[in-house]
């Protein structure tokens, strides 16, 4: 009897084993359940400030971030943990026009993306003076295309904005009427920033002007700024070679005005002074200014512009 | 009557050579056909199961089965590609989220998929150690790898040449890895994952060396004219992507030529994929596939194979109980004394009769038991088994 | 007691192309109880018969059978089956212990049989038997371990496990050697004297005829009947 009774607890324990299932389980998600709000990267401080105007007040918007970039954001690489943020983020705002070329370097969600230029694709600048170089058979290439700052451009920043808006209202439609309205308020800011730069830069009456680097070409464009470039940093001395080179321009392009983008050495201020160049700064406002915001730093372009051409006597000829 | 069982498993404990031999016949006769069903069910479940999560793959026209098992598995040794354009194509559709797939190198047996970050969503993958990986040059590996190979995040891979005498095209890559998957039990367990321009980097598309714009190359420039520079043949290629060498790596020509050997499409809806299935019906370059269907009609002969084998089975079965009777016959046989003797001493019929029935059903009892059991063993480990034999 | 009248008993053998039927009559045979009788007689003579038709695993055709005041001629099989259990002891020349059980589960036997009684008190008495030959050391033994005359007093002990009131031997000593053959027959009579059974041994050896209370021959009980076609 005991052998017919262990037998038989055995065959039910069997049978009860033989009915469990046992697959394999399959990864968890691990990401959190509970709803927040959405992340929002900006590749460079004016795109993040827009957005943040835009998500001002409204409860149910994105949190909106601006990596740490040392430097120019159009020249940053991401270290890992950046691109660990950027690859969290509900959605990347991109300036677009080639301002970030680190895209290529790392791998991202491309449906997360925004480029914010798509709907200005043909009122972007194409580069000039490329070096382009050739080792193979695929033959010359070069590594720039477009001009990328075209947030100093005041109406291309109003089109950006609004591709903004559209992002965050599908991330968080119940916030659309505030998006809406921060942006009407942003826009209308922006088009007061247009005019007086407008009439700033009205008074130059097409009278040549350098420029320190190849990044205002919105500016010229829109403004229209009789202005060239040359390819100096404020916070270096510039070659011999270079200095020759600015001289072979201002012989057929006689600037008596230089736009920096930022306040140069004294002594290369100086030099040019005696040139009867005077140096301006105006902050191109890519990354984070120490002081102020992208508004801000622009209306206090603005009245740089203006001072120096109210005190300034300009005596070259158009 | 219990003492008749008493007798019954004694006996049979008391002869176990031959107790054993029958004991293990039998287990096998009920054994090998629930086995075999189980490895073809869970097999065919399994491929299944990747393919109907799958919703269409777009690749070159030519073999279905082979575009599919290579979407799926990374099964093929020289897939057939496509040019990246036609992603590109597609993608502007909108029709659907569009995954790429380039599928063609390996690194120490494991095939290296490039992909994009979608891929990770859509297959919800997670990474179990380290992290996601960031800059080209990066990838993160299945469980199986990082087992196999004793990897871990911060180690390194290195791609295979596909020839050994391939000197002039791709070359190896050593690539960091940033981050290990939580095991998936499919075949992401057992592949590199990398971004799909890195597998271009592979391929030979593109690389990175000193800036021949800077004066510091030196010796690497043939010619400088106007704003072109031509190099020679002594510029060195980086054979590794690092952080300080990333931002020299570039690619040549337009990547709307370069390869891809799929694409994963999911669309949101019926509709959007009807559409989409339209649009390459009659492409004579370009292939829609659904790789559920493809599947079935690889299973439709697998099962009838199956069926070939359970028939044979079973017909080896009933021979198996035909010798497995005659030995129980002779058995009794041989014990007609015992027999005997239980009955002068007082044993009636039903009582023999008992005794016999017992032993031929402790028999099947535990051949049936152990049979259960080998089965559930089989069901339990049934993937791995699987895995260790197709790679799925 | 055992008391057979007016017996009448065929036995048609089997596989000869001539069939031949062995047959017998009794007209009375009677062994008082408690006796133990030695049965001697010419083989063929029809003693193992005899033993059957007691022990009821062979059918008279006529007659009367009274076993331990049991009409057991006309018992239907299992109720022969039970009377066996209980009431008769039996020990075979070739002993037929089964391989698979140990010494004292051969003992057991009986009881594995009919399954009366509690299986403690049943291993108890098996135990005091196997003590009672001198087997006590070897309970866990198989019987291929024993020597002839070691599984012969096990038969001994399984014959005596319900105590039976009639205690048949077919010649028990025909496979032992001479100092075995005294002590199965020294043990038998000794059990039969102790458990008041009813012994009736069939045996050619006329050395141990002394131990018996009577000596019978199976000339003078039965008359052979031969029927040949």
């Amino acid at each position: 009897m005991i052998i017919l009774r262990t037998l038989l607890i055995n065959v039910v324990l069997l049978v009860a084993a033989c009915g469990g299932e046992n697959r394999q389980t399959s990864s968890d998600d691990p990401s959190a359940t509970e709803s927040k709000n959405a992340l929002v990267v900006a590749s460079n401080y004016p795109l993040y400030f827009f957005a943040s105007r835009i998500a001002e007040g409204v409860s149910v918007a994105p949190e909106i971030v601006f990596p740490d970039i040392v430097g120019d954001p159009a020249f940053w690489t991401p270290n890992a943990e950046q691109i660990q943020l950027l690859q969290s983020a509900d959605m990347v705002i991109l300036n677009g026009a080639g301002a970030e070329p680190w895209l290529d370097l790392i791998s991202i969600n491309q449906r997360r993306l925004l480029d914010t230029s798509v709907e200005i694709t043909n009122r972007l600048i194409p580069l000039e003076g490329t070096v382009a170089h050739q080792h193979g058979p695929e033959g010359e290439h070069s590594h720039q295309g477009a001009a990328f700052t075209t947030w100093l451009d005041p109406q291309l920043a109003i089109a950006q904005s609004h591709a903004v808006t559209s992002a965050l209202i599908k991330l968080a439609p119940t916030g659309e009427k505030l998006f809406r309205d921060n942006m009407a308020k942003l826009e209308q800011e922006l088009v007061q920033l247009d005019s007086r730069l407008a009439a700033v830069f009205a008074q130059l009456d097409g009278r040549p002007v350098l420029f320190s680097h190849p990044v205002y070409q919105y500016l010229q464009h829109h403004y229209g700024i009789n202005g060239q470039s040359v390819h100096w940093e404020p916070e270096q001395e510039p070659t011999t070679a270079a200095w020759i080179a600015m001289q072979q321009i201002t012989a057929t392009h006689p600037a008596t005005i230089m736009i920096w983008e930022d306040e140069p050495l004294l002594s290369t201020a100086q030099r040019l002074s005696d040139a009867g160049i005077t140096s301006v700064p105006f902050h191109t406002v890519a990354n984070r200014p120490d002081r102020g915001d992208y508004l801000n730093v622009m209306r206090d372009n603005a009245e740089r512009i203006e001072s120096l051409l109210a005190v300034t006597e300009l005596t070259s000829p158009r | 009557m219990s003492g008749a069982l008493f007798l019954g498993w004694r006996y049979l404990a008391h002869h176990r050579f031959k107790s054993g031999i029958l004991i293990a016949s039998i287990t096998l006769m009920l054994f090998l056909p629930a086995a075999t069903r189980l490895l073809v069910e869970d097999s065919a479940t399994a491929l299944t199961a990747r393919a109907d999560v799958t919703p269409l793959i777009l690749g070159a026209r030519g073999s279905e089965l082979e575009l599919v098992l290579n979407t799926l598995y990374f099964h093929a040794k020289s897939p057939a590609e496509i040019e990246n354009q036609a992603f590109v194509e597609v993608q502007s559709t909108g029709l659907a989220e569009f995954i790429p797939i380039h599928s063609r190198f390996h690194s120490q047996g494991a095939p290296i998929v490039g992909t994009s970050l979608d891929y990770f969503d859509f297959r919800g993958l997670n990474i179990a150690d380290g992290r996601q990986m960031g800059l080209l040059g990066e990838c993160v590996i299945g469980a199986n790898v990082a087992a196999r190979l004793g990897l871990g995040p911060g180690d390194s891979i290195i791609s295979s040449p596909e020839t050994v005498f391939d000197i002039a095209g791709v070359y190896p890559l050593k690539m960091t890895i940033a981050g290990v998957l939580r095991s998936a039990g499919t075949a992401d367990d057992d592949a590199v994952f990398v971004d799909v321009r890195t597998s271009w980097i592979i391929q030979g598309l593109g690389h990175g060396h000193t800036d021949l714009a800077e004066p510091e190359a030196g010796a690497a420039v043939l010619s400088r004219r106007d704003n072109v520079v031509t190099a020679n043949a002594s510029l060195t290629q980086y054979a590794e992507i690092t952080p300080e060498n990333i931002s020299a790596f570039h690619f040549h020509g337009s990547n709307e030529t370069f390869p891809l050997t799929s694409i994963i499409a999911v669309p949101p809806d019926q509709k959007n994929a009807t559409l989409l299935r339209g649009r390459y019906h009659d492409n004579e370059l370009l292939q829609l596939v659904l790789p559920g269907k493809v599947l079935d009609d690889l299973l439709e002969t697998v099962f009838a194979v199956q069926n070939y084998v359970i028939l044979g089975l079973a017909i080896l079965s009933l021979a198996t109980v035909a010798v497995i009777t005659l030995v129980f016959l002779l058995s009794q046989q041989l014990r007609k004394g015992e027999f005997h003797t239980l009955s002068r001493i007082g044993a009636s019929r039903g009582y023999i009769s008992m005794l016999i029935a017992s032993e031929i059903g402790f028999v099947f009892l535990i051949s049936a038991l152990l049979a259960a059991g080998l089965t559930y063993v089989t069901r339990y480990y049934a993937m791995q088994i699987l895995q260790s034999f197709l790679t799925l | 007691m055992i008391s057979i009248r007016e017996l009448a008993f065929s036995y048609r053998g089997r596989g000869s192309a001539l069939s031949s039927t062995f047959g017998m009559q009794v007209a009375e045979f009677i062994v008082p109880p408690g006796a133990s009788t030695a049965l001697v007689g010419p083989s063929g003579s029809g003693k193992t018969s005899l033993l059957g038709l007691i022990a009821g695993t062979l059918r008279a055709s006529s007659g009367s059978i009274i076993v331990n005041d049991q009409a057991i001629s006309n018992f239907s099989d299992g109720e022969l089956g039970r009377f066996r259990i209980r009431c008769i002891g039996q020990v075979f020349q070739a002993f037929e212990l089964l391989s698979y059980l140990t010494v004292i589960e051969n003992v057991m036997l009986p009881w594995y049989i009919s399954g009366d009684g509690t299986k403690a008190d049943i291993r108890k008495r098996a135990a005091d038997l196997l003590r009672g030959v001198g087997l006590e050391s070897k309970p866990s033994a198989m019987p291929g371990e024993l020597s002839q005359g070691e599984q012969q007093r096990v038969a001994v002990c399984r014959a005596m496990l319900n105590n039976p009131p009639v205690l048949l031997a077919d010649e028990p000593t025909g496979n032992l050697d001479q100092e075995n053959k005294q002590n199965v027959v020294d043990l038998l009579v000794e059990q039969a004297t102790r458990n008041s059974s009813t012994l009736l041994m069939v045996t050619h050896d006329e050395s141990l005829l002394g131990k018996f209370d009577s000596v019978l021959d199976m000339r003078h009980i039965a008359r052979p009947l031969d029927e040949q076609r």
